[in-house]
């Protein structure tokens, strides 16, 4: 995952609308310019709700609005499942545990075969 | 303007042109190959705070892999040249900050440009807008002969500057892969 990207293209997909920062703050209905302006150099985090808003009006998803966001989430998700999937491995391999591992390795690896698992926690 | 670009990535370049109001600026991505941003910067303002200021905030936010800027030494007009100078001189100060500055000369943007058939300087802004669509509501009236050039000209002119920088960029490392 790259982490080079911006934290967000706000600006990029208000501007290939061919929108003001004003017009923008309208369909949002978040009544001033200025919070749009804001958004996009990243000096407050929408809500949900205008989140939703911007993804009806660029059509596109929320990872790539905030695809710089997202590759750190990512990686910072990935360290926690890394050090979660130590953690199960210090347990005893019940069914519950073989679950928790297929579940883990699926969220860090989602095309590859889970089922030796166990063997897959030195990572 | 002491900062540190560790998380410069290779991929975004920031490429400026001169124009007689102050510069046209472009921001591109190269995977994907995107316009992030674009516009004129006014420095009618009296001095080179105006001018160093916005390209300044524009390098901050960001953070380029390389700063695109006009060779000058083709320029003809007094303004253009002094211009150019002064973007040269700001770009050394830049390298010092960690911003690699790369000079491409008009004629070269030409050459190449001319590969895929765009002569003029017109078949180069139609080449452009084709490739980036949202460029289209940007594009001047044609001027007429007693008119000055459209500050809006500069916008191309550097992207046509970025778009030559990623293409050596890539044909460089093609060629050592």
């Amino acid at each position: 995952m790259s982490t080079n990207k911006l934290s967000n293209y706000l600006k990029m997909y208000r501007k290939r609308l061919g929108l003001t920062q004003r017009e923008m703050a309208y369909l949002l209905g978040c009544g001033h310019g200025s919070k749009v302006s804001r958004y996009e150099r990243e000096k407050r985090v929408p809500s949900l709700i205008t989140l939703l808003a911007y993804e009806f009006i660029s059509r596109r998803c929320a990872r790539e609005l905030f695809a710089g966001v997202y590759a750190s989430t990512v990686g910072e998700v990935r360290t926690r499942v890394k050090r979660l999937m130590k953690q199960l491995d210090a347990q005893p391999f019940t069914a519950v545990v073989k679950r928790k591992f297929e579940s883990l390795t699926e969220i860090i690896y989602p095309t590859s075969n889970s089922r030796n698992h166990k063997h897959e926690t030195n990572i | 303007m002491k900062q540190t670009y560790e998380m410069i990535g290779p991929e975004r370049v920031l490429a400026v042109d001169p124009s007689a109001k102050g510069f046209g600026f472009v921001v591109l991505e190269k995977e994907p190959l995107q316009l992030v941003d674009w516009g004129v910067a006014s420095c009618r303002r009296r001095g080179s705070a105006p001018c160093f200021g916005r390209l300044s905030s524009l390098i901050e936010q960001y953070k380029p892999a390389a700063l695109v800027i006009d060779d000058p030494s083709e320029a003809k007009t007094p303004r253009r040249v002094a211009l150019g100078a002064f973007l040269i001189q700001l770009s050394e100060h830049l390298e010092d900050s960690g911003v690699p500055t790369r000079l491409y000369r008009r004629s070269e943007v030409m050459k190449a440009f001319s590969s895929i058939g765009a002569r003029t300087k017109s078949d180069v802004v139609q080449a452009l807008v084709d490739r980036f669509p949202e460029l289209a509501s940007r594009v001047p009236r044609p001027r007429q002969i007693w008119e000055g050039e459209d500050a809006r000209l500069s916008i191309f002119d550097a992207l046509a500057l970025a778009m030559l920088h990623l293409s050596i960029e890539i044909s460089t490392s093609r060629q050592q892969n």
